[in-house]
């Protein structure tokens, strides 16, 4: 599902940064993996070049077929609509919209085409997520569990292939932080999401199907 | 006489219009001559005698009282009537009439102005929050930091007089117009000075008013604070956009209103204007808190409209792109969640056309009342006066909202991820 070849991320504004060099990995359709290692050894760093949030100094990164490196502008856009969700450490949902609305959110522009209702789907996923009685609350007015949820549900709005959270537990307490594990588990032992999680805490790794360990930018 | 006679024959004459030769100018010196003239068929006809200015009819408003012999006889007050070129008043007065007629649109163009000041202000304001913060808490007075705004508008206000009466003098010079005189020359920018320094009395206030510690910590006035607000109402996914761009408006309610009452009184001027020009034959005429106004609409007022409208877009722009700027990480997030550029520009691009709206929907209310407390009745014309009245606000929002739209949509999707 995932391969990168020889990944090299150079970060140059300011003085250069080596943040990953030469990561060469494959993680296969239905996986749940977990990316650790100590602070600056390149976790986020990797998860936003196969995210494409970022572009890589060399090397390649393949998801579901596609070399990401060969697209641009709307093609990049449409294929993380279309391939991948996010999840991340600080939540991310727009303030002023409710949860469904979140949720709803990456297909607003777009729900011309959908086969299905968006609001119906938003709904089913929240229930599924646990927040069906929580449709209508501000961000705000949720704990930061029940966000991480509604961002979880957010992410699946779009049935990607792959799940990438970038420490989806690191602002949530240790109860709170499990739920979110055993819900990322869930969802990816029942619709098959390849799930891709970079993370300090032991619980999720120990959740994981296996253990991609960084330091200083490299696999070891 | 003899020429009356010659072309109405017997029948009655009601009036002799007489266009004194060489008159014009409203000076003392011409008035003389023209009463003179006056006096002059008086003395030697016995016809009463009216001095107006222009050569052809307007209309015009008199107040018609009934004289003694017409209360004896039962007819009663006709009270204000319009007649056509007759003036029952002195050239002066007339005078002063079109002057306070003027004076309306210019005062609205100058409140306008005033408007766009007090945006400004309030902008810097906003933008130097933390360093006014960090200010109090290094032990400035309140009163110092209260000044510093003031003095900082004293200064904008300044440069912009200057410059502005600069920029409009050469523009007079290189058309080979007379420049006004030195007073005026003078008078202008000081005005602009003191409008500025008004536009800045409540940023001033506030900015005195800031508190040093929560604000290193968190950016925001105060409203940022507030407790999570209740949802109101449910929106389907086809609202949403427009939902948010309310949403958006509201946030920034402050420069909001501020960038908004100036695109009203923009599109109430239009609206005003394009009704009189439609409906009234271009003349504005009527009386408006108790004074008599009598202007004909020309190409400089559709000017001080265009001028306004600037301004109102100038103001809308600049908040939309405050807008921006705050919700950068907003941005990132639509961009990695797989909105399209174009998705993420046009949600902006309504965000402006929300606040035209919001604008010429006061606008357009404004101009109405102002309307019909001149005539108390519209024409079809009014359908037209409306429909600028919106359009043109909305239009301009939606251009303010180009560079803004064009900035948002920029927005590298990595942002998201940035930490404060
Ligand atoms: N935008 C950037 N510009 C410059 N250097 C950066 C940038 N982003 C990350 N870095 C550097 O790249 C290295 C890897 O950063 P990265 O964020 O991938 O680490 P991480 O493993 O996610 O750390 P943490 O566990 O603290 O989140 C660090 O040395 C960091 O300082
Ligand atoms: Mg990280």
């Amino acid at each position: 599902m995932i391969t990168t070849e020889n990944l090299t991320k150079i970060y140059t504004d300011g003085a250069p940064v080596r943040a990953l060099e030469d990561v060469t990995l494959e993680i296969a359709a239905g996986e749940f993996v977990a990316i650790t290692g100590p602070s600056g050894s390149g976790k986020s760093t990797l998860l936003n070049l196969i995210g494409t949030l970022d572009r890589p100094t060399s090397g390649r990164v393949v998801v579901d077929g596609v070399d990401v490196g060969t697209l641009r502008g709307n093609a990049l856009a449409d294929f993380r609509r279309e391939r991948i969700g996010f999840v991340f450490q600080m939540f991310h949902l727009v303030p002023t919209l409710t949860a469904l609305e979140n949720v709803m959110l990456p297909l607003v522009p777009y729900r011309r085409g959908l086969k299905f209702r968006l609001e119906d789907r938003a709904r089913e996923l929240l229930e599924a997520v646990g927040l069906g009685d929580r449709l209508h609350h501000l961000p705000g007015q949720l704990s930061g569990g029940e966000q991480q949820r509604v961002a979880i549900a957010r992410a699946l709005i779009n049935t990607p292939k792959v799940i990438l959270a970038d420490e989806p537990t690191g602002n949530l307490d240790s109860r709170a932080g499990a739920e979110i594990v055993a819900l990322l588990r869930q969802l990816n032992r029942e619709r098959g999401v390849t799930v891709l999680v970079a993370t300090h805490n032991e619980v999720v790794a120990q959740a994981a199907d296996r253990t991609l360990r960084l330091r200083d930018g490299r696999v070891v | 006489m003899e020429a009356a006679r010659f072309i109405g024959g017997d029948k009655c004459i009601s009036a002799i219009r007489v266009r004194v030769d060489g008159i014009d100018q409203l000076t003392p010196q011409a008035q003389s001559k023209i009463e003179a003239v006056a006096s002059e068929i008086h003395r030697k006809t016995g016809l009463d005698v009216d001095i107006m200015v222009g050569s052809s009819p307007r209309p015009v408003l008199i107040l018609r009282r009934s004289d003694p012999v017409e209360l004896a006889t039962g007819i009663p007050d006709l009270g204000y009537v319009e007649e056509w070129w007759v003036q029952k008043n002195v050239t002066l007065s007339y005078h002063r009439r079109i002057q306070s007629g003027h004076l309306l649109l210019i005062t609205a163009l100058l409140l306008t102005g005033g408007l766009f000041a007090a945006d400004m202000a309030w902008a810097d304001l906003l933008a130097r929050q933390r360093t006014l913060a960090l200010q109090k808490a290094l032990g400035w007075r309140s009163s110092s930091l209260m000044t510093q705004t003031l003095r900082r508008a004293l200064l904008s206000g300044l440069g912009a007089g200057a410059g502005g009466t600069a920029l409009a003098a050469s523009i007079l010079a290189l058309a080979r117009h007379p420049l006004p005189s030195l007073p005026w020359l003078l008078g202008i920018p000081l005005l602009v000075t003191a409008l500025s320094l008004l536009g800045s009395l409540y940023p001033a206030l506030q900015a005195a008013r800031v508190l040093p510690i929560p604000l290193l910590q968190m950016a925001g006035l105060r409203h940022r604070a507030r407790r999570p607000e209740r949802t109101r109402g449910r929106s389907g996914s086809f609202l949403l956009p427009a939902r948010y761009a309310l949403l958006g408006v509201a946030r920034r309610w402050s420069r909001s209103l501020l960038a908004g009452l100036t695109a009203a009184l923009a599109a109430g001027l239009l609206v005003l204007l394009v009704g009189v020009v439609t409906d009234r034959a271009g003349y504005l005429s009527g009386t408006l808190l108790g004074e008599y106004i009598l202007v004909q609409v020309e190409g400089y007022h559709w000017m001080l409209v265009g001028v306004g409208l600037a301004l109102a877009a100038a103001g809308m722009g600049n908040s939309l792109l405050a807008g921006v700027l705050e919700r950068r990480r907003d941005i990132g997030v639509l961009k990695a969640l797989g909105w399209r550029t174009v998705a993420v520009a046009r949600l902006f691009l309504l965000e402006g056309a929300v606040l035209g709206l919001l604008g010429g929907v006061a606008g357009t209310a404004l101009g109405l009342s102002v309307y019909l407390a001149l005539y108390r009745s519209v024409g079809m014309g009014m359908v037209w006066a409306l429909l600028a009245g919106l359009g043109v606000p909305v239009g301009g929002g939606v251009l303010a909202a180009a560079y803004p739209a064009r900035m948002a949509a920029r927005v590298p999707p990595v942002e998201a991820l940035r930490a404060e």
